[in-house]
């Protein structure tokens, strides 16, 4: 092999090495930033990407889009578990919480008592649009700064609805809570009864062990003292109905 | 390994202690410096094209008298004394297409004896007669700073610190975000439909009938923390940018209600079936009764439902950059006499002259009694940092002009030529910039290096509007045009 010869191999390879490198770079950067989640606590934790352990010791899904065949097609891409996420816009999240709560669309949330929450006053935050009264023709394409808002509002609103609307409704939501009693006095089967059935119901599956222990940080208050139960029924709703899970699929 | 404490090291942590001090007290000195340097942009949205020569360069019949041009005559025409730009009486008994409109007051000649002084007319031509994609235009100065928007760029520049830097009440292409990836998301327009509702997307709990109190809900928001971590759904999407953002607005969501924005937004008063607030422990803005002064309709009209929020976001500190402006939407008063025609400015198809008449009064009347709140309201309420106006510019966007010669039927088609109107003490107002040819009813634009007019050409495009209002606003970016011949030095 001639010295020519060994130069340009010595070229090639570093040429190739430096392509891979810069190739590698520009994909991690193309990954999705680490969201980040209030912790019991109410501090905020940054998840460190792929590697990282979640509380319950188990290693995270590693980032997909820093998997090296990732970018071999963008469809391909999007099929990536983790990668395709859609949100719960308006309709669907009006028939989805309206089934789980056994209310009519009509009483799910109303502002004042009068203007539908999910159909005119919430309508651009949880992504729909009205044409006819506000003459916009697109929804926002992702979720805005108040869209959780607007969330909180038509869930917290609709449980409370759940709680108060009806006693027949009350009565078969929640049959494992005594609601005429004003301080909290749940058994351990119930609390595990009632929460398997909002998890049904709304999450379409069943409390983990793990999540009902974070869960029975509900029965008191900040103090330490026990929850009044209508209050603890609403706010049981309300962290199962505005879970991402519930909102996101 | 611990370290030696010894004089040297004693000096040097003294040092830096020192240095850290001076940077935050620095940086400190920066931040207040930027916010007291805050300024406001309000872009005023001509919904369908307004015309130019039926609003603010009337053509006064002439001897020339071209048929089917646009012209007034000399009683229809007004000009204050000393000012340098002329308007257009409303027509009397005044219908559109035969159809009822509300009364129009003579808001653009009193806008205009009220503002003239800081009022500039900046004849042009824009590069497309689709409404979606002018509109679009308008805004992004056909893409002069790399697809960024002007509402997103004033936000990014002046919009630090802010709850929600900037506020988009338009619709349309007006609404659409720009195409730059490097605008922050904190810059980007929250889209606001309906302003009169727009309170209740800022608390999730307040005004919610036998709902828990605050402390309790935000116990239960926490624990809902925890438990998301322990699903496999966040195992599986932890990494999702779009869970990502809407975690992040989540978590911020109390500085929303703490700054109780339900209150200070709400601009509809209490009453009885209508808006029963008390009955839902809420209460109206403090400043409803000087907003129902100055804007008597807000209850149903549109654009002055838009602009008492626009001023409530400047006043509050809240928003850097607002747009407001009609929709295509037909609206009707209580008397079901029209307020906003069907389409608005292009109303102009079937009925030009009735359609620019009304509509121009009516958006300008807004305009008018908006710029006389910020005249009468301090920055942060403190005297010695001036008025919101004196930081203030209005860009009276629109889609494009109209057809100078109509058609027999009274109707106009769209027309590239046309001119835009800023009104801000920052620029050098009372003038016009470039001209009008009174034979063919079209511009003609004007000298970038002193302002005077160039007849018989017009180079100004979009990209001059855009870096003009970003120049005036303290703003740079690459290949920005100087018109400092416009702005105040």
């Amino acid at each position: 092999m001639t010295t020519l010869m060994k130069i340009y191999i010595k070229v090639f390879v570093f040429s190739a090495t430096l392509c891979f490198v810069g190739c590698s770079k520009k994909k991690k950067s193309k990954s999705d930033s680490p969201a980040t989640i209030e912790n019991s606590d109410g501090e905020a934790e940054a998840t460190e990407g792929s590697s990282s352990n979640t509380p319950d010791g188990q290693t995270n899904t590693p980032n997909p889009s820093s998997s090296p065949n990732s970018n071999t097609n963008p469809n391909e891409d999007d099929l990536i578990i983790g990668k395709n996420l859609s949100w719960k816009r308006a309709a669907a999240l009006t028939v989805d919480l309206s089934s789980a709560l056994m209310l009519s669309p009509a009483t799910l949330c109303n502002e004042l008592g009068l203007y539908s929450c999910t159909q005119q006053v919430h309508i651009t935050e949880l992504g729909s649009y009205d044409p006819l009264q506000s003459g916009t023709f697109e929804p926002i394409q992702e979720p805005n700064k108040t869209t959780p808002i607007s969330l909180e509002r038509v869930i917290l609103t609709a449980c409370t609805n759940s709680v108060y609307h009806s006693q027949i409704i009350a009565k078969k939501l929640y049959s494992d809570i005594d609601l005429s009693k004003n301080t909290g006095s749940i058994s351990a089967s119930a609390f595990k009864s009632h929460f398997t059935k909002l998890y049904q119901k709304i999450l379409l599956r069943e409390p983990a062990d793990d999540e009902l222990t974070d869960l029975k940080e509900l029965l008191k208050d900040q103090a330490g003292n026990p929850i009044n139960n209508n209050d603890f029924a609403i706010l049981s709703c309300f962290i199962v109905a505005s879970h991402i899970e519930g909102l996101f699929y | 390994m611990k370290k030696k404490i010894n004089r040297r090291n004693a000096i040097k942590t003294g040092a830096v202690s020192c240095l850290g001090a001076s940077l935050a007290s620095y940086t400190t000195k920066k931040a207040i410096a930027a916010e007291d340097d805050r300024r406001f942009l309000i872009v005023v949205t001509a919904t369908g094209g307004g015309s130019i020569i039926d609003s603010f360069l009337p053509i006064q019949e002439s001897s020339i008298n071209q048929p089917g041009l646009s012209t007034y005559t000399s009683q229809q025409i007004f000009k204050p004394e000393g000012s340098e730009i002329a308007t257009v009486h409303p027509f009397s008994n005044l219908k559109i297409q035969g159809l009822e409109v509300a009364t129009a007051a003579n808001n653009m000649v009193t806008f205009l004896e009220n503002n003239y002084q800081n009022t500039a007319i900046l004849c042009h031509e824009v590069t497309s007669v689709n409404h979606e994609e002018a509109q679009k235009r308008a805004m992004n100065g056909n893409s002069a700073n790399r697809g960024e928007t002007i509402l997103e760029a004033v936000a990014r520049r002046h919009g630090n610190g802010l709850l929600i830097p900037s506020c988009n009440m338009s619709v349309n292409g007006y609404a659409q975000p720009g195409q730059y990836p490097k605008t922050p998301e904190s810059a980007r327009p929250l889209l606001i439909s309906n302003p009169k509702n727009f309170a209740f997307t800022t608390h999730a709990s307040k005004g919610v009938l036998n709902a828990p109190d605050e402390s309790l809900l935000n116990r239960a928001r926490k624990i809902r923390g925890s438990v998301e971590k322990r699903g496999q759904f966040w195992q599986t999407f932890q990494n999702n940018s779009r869970l990502s953002s809407y975690i992040a607005a989540r978590n911020s969501l109390t500085s929303f209600e703490e700054a109780n924005l339900i209150e200070k937004l709400m601009i509809v008063k209490e009453s009885e079936g209508e808006f029963p607030l008390d009955d839902y422990g809420l209460n109206p803005s403090p400043l409803l009764e000087i907003l129902n002064k100055s804007f008597p309709n807000l209850m149903f009209d549109a654009i002055q439902a838009q602009a008492a929020l626009a001023y409530l976001l400047l006043k509050g500190n809240i928003s850097s950059s607002v747009a407001i402006g009609p929709s295509f939407n037909l609206e009707i008063d209580t008397n079901n006499k029209i307020i906003n025609p069907p389409l608005s400015f292009d109303f102009s198809h079937s009925d030009h002259r009735n359609a620019q008449n009304f509509t121009w009064h009516r958006l300008m009347g807004t305009v008018d009694s908006l710029i006389a709140l910020l005249k009468a309201t301090n920055y942060k309420g403190n005297p010695e940092l001036g008025t919101l106006w004196e930081r203030t510019l209005i860009y009276i966007a629109t889609d494009f002009g109209r057809d100078k010669i109509l058609q027999p039927s009274g109707g106009s088609g769209h027309h590239t030529n046309n001119a835009s109107v800023i009104i801000s003490p920052l620029i050098k107002g009372n003038k016009i910039y470039g001209g009008i040819d009174e034979a063919s009813g079209l511009t003609y634009g004007f000298d970038l290096n002193k302002g005077n007019p160039t007849p018989g050409i017009n180079g100004i495009r979009e990209p001059h509007i855009y870096s003009l209002i970003t120049q005036a606003m303290g703003i740079e970016f690459p290949n920005q045009i100087n018109m400092s011949a416009v702005i105040k030095s």
